[in-house]
């Protein structure tokens, strides 16, 4: 479940660290078990995740979820 | 199988169980389409098995939750709208009436289904130490009172909004059942 609709309220970086490990947004999706669409409305912070998918996210990218997303 | 031939081998079953279906019904079969619904959904549910891909996740779920909260209140409004104007139109055809009821029967069917699930996954969601069952258990009565209360209702409705005078056919020939205002109907009666 999202944890709020106020998309305006939070940046990530997703796009950034995924261009850095070479990953396509295809290869992040299945890494996090989810669709490529879904890393595209993350990408640009159109959607907020569950927690557990910002916790997959951040593990596939090697970071923590602070790191991660920024409020 | 990618999710793209599974989109394709999935409106293939569609296209297959809509015209098996048509076929049936002008065949007057209507054990065939039963069949035929079955049947597509195993097949449609052992064809999503072989997908390797991610065909939904969290954001289609909560997407569809949210689509579905709109369907039942669109629907609930449309369907209520339609009573009225049939309620509305029952003097053209005392048939109206019932159609009404059953709208407005359906409506509440609708929004107490939606209850009962969404109380279910609010008990699942929550662990609580008291399951569904339990609760179910213990709110039994209010809904047997409940229900007794819609039975009557909608044996008092019906009975209220169904027509008393009107012209009945009836072996052939139109009778009276009370006063009708109207004129005797033009159309044979069969």
């Amino acid at each position: 479940m999202p944890l709020s609709d106020n998309f305006n309220s939070m940046t990530n970086n997703i796009k950034e660290l995924r261009l850095r490990h070479n990953l396509t947004q295809e290869e992040l999706a299945q890494k996090v078990g989810v669709r490529r669409e879904t890393i595209l409305f993350l990408e640009a912070g159109k959607y907020n995740p569950s927690l557990k998918l910002a916790h997959d996210t951040a593990a596939a990218l090697g970071v923590t979820v602070d790191e991660l997303f920024r409020f | 199988m990618t999710s793209k031939q599974y989109q394709g081998y999935r409106i293939a079953i569609v296209i297959m169980l809509s015209a098996s279906i048509s076929v049936a019904i002008s065949l007057e079969n209507y054990i065939a389409p039963v069949i035929a619904i079955a049947v597509g959904l195993i097949l449609i549910r052992l064809g999503r098995q072989k997908v390797k891909e991610v065909l939904a996740d969290e954001r289609d779920y909560y997407m569809a939750g949210t689509a579905a909260r709109y369907s039942i209140s669109i629907f609930s409004v449309i369907l209520v709208i339609g009573m009225f104007i049939l309620m509305a139109l029952q003097d053209k055809n005392p048939e109206f009436a019932n159609i009404a009821m059953l709208l407005a029967y359906l409506t509440c069917g609708l929004m107490l289904l939606n209850s009962v699930v969404f109380h279910f996954l609010k008990t699942r969601e929550s662990g609580s130490k008291v399951g569904f069952a339990k609760k179910f258990k213990h709110y039994l009565p209010f809904f047997l009172l409940a229900l007794i209360v819609a039975i009557i209702l909608a044996i008092a409705s019906l009975r209220m909004f169904t027509p008393e005078d009107e012209w009945i056919c009836a072996d052939g020939n139109w009778t009276k059942h009370g006063n009708p205002s109207a004129t005797r109907p033009t159309e044979k009666c069969r």
